[in-house]
């Protein structure tokens, strides 16, 4: 029966190869001509769009004026040179706290909010742009969407032959659609084309990455720029020699870097809040660090220092997990990990008090960390603080969010809200 | 990826059919205390998502179905509530999330919410009566935006998931089941179709997942019915009543 198996795997396997290949051409191949998109192509592109509209639907795209305004200008400065593609090209903000970038089929480009947490200039953002925008102009991402549907059909047939349980498909999909080692070299050297013929400094691309590379924790994360990027390091390896022989050249176009500072501001703390709630608390405390070398506002920062401690001592179980993940890559934290966050759980629930307080002290009116402290006080079992804090969190916000949580613990408490001590 | 739903799906029911001594429900610890406060339920329209397989990997999403189902799945759902004993608050979300992008936002968070939650509740896993009860998950204070929206003590969450296989794929299922036969003499049955409904009651004030559970069976709405069954009865203040369960 193996032998009836092998023979039929091997038969499949020649189809699967048969049925790999495409014949996308890229943009620059086809800018002079009227290109008809072929129906695979077509596929694709509605496969993309539908992705827009889902992500639109859900809220999950930035559109505030500094933000529309700042992409605008890389946009324009990006594309100043091709009419075709000012067109086919849009960026966007997409509400993720990955540092990652996704060229869709369509044109449209997505930056993740947890790519400012790295980057430190706009002209860094622009960099990655550029790369995204090299992989379109490839159309890298379509032959991504085709390759991988062809791959799928490769699986389908290998399934009947082994049993048709499932079990190779399972590993088919379960493989992130990434482009090649080839195609991600492609883009830098198109990058760097582009970057040049917009008046950036090559060298930008180079700095991008020395940025995105300072981060260790998310080189296991199967959804950043690392791991979807193999190469990386012999890529960085190569824009260093790139940036060693290329002559120094001023910044020809317009950058607004306290613009980009306003949104980097807000995309940390957006990003930060994104972690806190998937319950990434290694993670948030990476922005927190990052936060104390750019932005001065304390009372914020030691509220979110609080949110992480307060975290660790509330999950000890998933903090271990997500901070063995980040050493090892590994989905199982060892023992030892897991008893240190155990063990520690008493010196993260007085650390994240320290932090509450001292963001109150900071700024009397940054009364998020009350909540907290209320919130603590009744866990603790003292009861009349817990009161307290909840009912000067609400005189502060009456408006807060959160109201309802603290009256129902008010409530828990045998307190009306507003009751006086 | 949409697809590895599928294999998932796929997955869950035989999960779910090997299940016996085992429980796919999830209570709060202390479900009667918190239930003390619930009178008022709101359901977020469920995320449906149905579709159609093919053998070129060309798959499609069944828009038409997908309504059906989602109207059945909420028509079902409000009429389970108030046989439980909640009332059901009327809300446009579809108007909401059209018309502001955060109020968008915040149901996307929530439903994200529940995805973190569904693995500290292990949802989807056999678990016996005593493990599921517990367990305890929250989503988080975002979900007082939508109780302050809608004026709802808790919200009901739902999401379905199906798939349909197309002709070819089914011929294959067929081959692979006479091949299988040849080579081993037990001749496995594909199903043609598949669904798994998860529902979850949410405390709008505290973010706590009061019971969730999760079923699979064939496509259509009939499997969100069962998984709605073990939706515990609402508790008056007094605390006075049990929790039971209202069979139909």
């Amino acid at each position: 029966m193996k032998g009836v198996q092998a023979m039929l795997i091997a038969c499949v396997t020649a189809l699967c190869a048969c049925a790999s290949t495409s014949n996308v051409r890229s943009m620059s191949e086809t800018q002079h001509t009227a290109y008809v998109p072929s129906e695979e192509e077509q596929w694709a592109i509605e496969q993309a769009d539908k992705f827009h509209a889902e992500l639109t639907e859900q809220g999950l795209l930035y559109r505030d004026e500094q933000v529309t305004s700042c992409l605008a200008r890389i946009e324009g400065n990006l594309l100043s040179n091709s009419e075709q593609l000012q067109d086919a090209i849009s960026l966007f903000i997409l509400k993720s706290p990955t540092p990652n970038a996704l060229a869709l089929p369509n044109g449209r480009i997505y930056l993740n909010a947890g790519l400012f947490t790295p980057l430190e200039t706009e002209i860094q953002l622009a960099a990655i742009a550029a790369h995204e925008i090299a992989h379109v102009i490839q159309r890298h991402s379509t032959q991504a969407i085709i390759s991988q549907k062809n791959k799928l059909v490769g699986s389908h047939i290998l399934d009947f032959a082994t049993g048709g349980f499932g079990l190779v498909y399972l590993g088919t999909y379960a493989s992130i659609m990434s482009f090649s080692r080839e195609q991600e070299l492609e883009a830098d050297e198109e990058a760097l084309i582009l970057l040049e013929k917009s008046g950036y400094q090559k060298a930008a691309l180079l700095q991008a990455f020395q940025a995105l590379n300072r981060y260790s924790e998310f080189r296991h994360n199967k959804q950043s720029l690392y791991s979807s990027h193999p190469s990386f390091v012999s890529r960085m390896k190569r824009l260093e020699k790139e940036a060693r022989t290329a002559n120094a050249t001023t910044l020809a176009v317009t950058t607004r870097e306290d613009e980009f500072n306003y949104i980097k501001a807000k995309m940390m703390e957006s990003s930060l809040r994104m972690r806190l709630r998937n319950k990434e608390f290694n993670q948030a405390l990476t922005i927190v660090e990052e936060a104390d070398n750019h932005f001065p506002d304390s009372a914020k920062k030691d509220f979110f220092r609080g949110e992480v401690y307060y975290g660790f001592y509330k999950h000890p179980e998933i903090s271990a997990k997500e901070y063995y993940w980040i050493q090892t890559g590994k989905y199982k934290a060892d023992e030892e990990t897991e008893e240190r966050f155990f063990s520690e759980r008493e010196n993260n629930l007085s650390a994240a008090i320290k932090s509450y307080k001292l963001s109150i002290q900071a700024d009397q009116a940054y009364a998020k960390a009350l909540r907290r402290l209320g919130e603590i006080a009744e866990i603790q079992g003292r009861d009349q603080q817990a009161v307290y804090y909840f009912n000067t969190y609400l005189k502060q916000l009456p408006d807060a969010k959160d109201v309802l949580y603290v009256k129902r613990a008010l409530k828990r408490l045998g307190q009306q809200s507003g009751d006086s001590q | 990826m949409k697809s590895l739903h599928i294999a998932a799906i796929i997955t869950l029911l035989v999960f779910v059919a090997s299940c016996t001594t085992t429980t796919s429900t999830r209570r709060h610890p202390t479900l009667t205390k918190q239930l003390e406060y619930i009178d008022s339920v709101v359901v977020i329209p469920p995320r449906v998502e149905i579709e159609y397989v093919t053998l070129t990997g060309e798959n499609e999403r069944l828009t038409e179905q997908e309504d059906t189902v989602r109207i059945h799945l909420i028509t079902m759902a409000e009429h389970r509530l108030k046989r439980c004993g909640y009332d059901v608050v009327e809300f446009d979300f579809e108007d909401a999330i059209k018309s502001n992008e955060e109020f968008a936002y915040t149901v996307t968070q929530v439903r994200e919410g529940f995805d973190q939650a569904k693995k500290e509740l292990q949802l989807g896993k056999g678990l016996t009566i005593e493990e599921a009860t517990t367990l305890k998950a929250s989503i988080g204070e975002v979900v007082n935006v939508i109780a302050e929206a809608t004026g709802a003590d808790a919200i009901l969450l739902m999401r379905y998931e199906g798939f349909e296989k197309s002709k070819g794929y089914k011929s294959k299922d067929i081959g692979t089941s006479i091949l299988v036969g040849v080579l081993t003499g037990i001749v496995p049955v594909a199903a043609p179709t598949g669904a798994i409904t998860e529902v979850a009651l949410i405390d709008g004030a505290t973010g706590d997942v009061l019971w969730a559970d999760i079923m699979g069976g064939a496509l259509g709405p009939s499997v969100a019915a069962t998984a709605m069954s073990t939706l515990p009865i609402d508790v008056d203040p007094v605390g006075d009543a049990n929790l039971v369960e209202v069979n139909e």
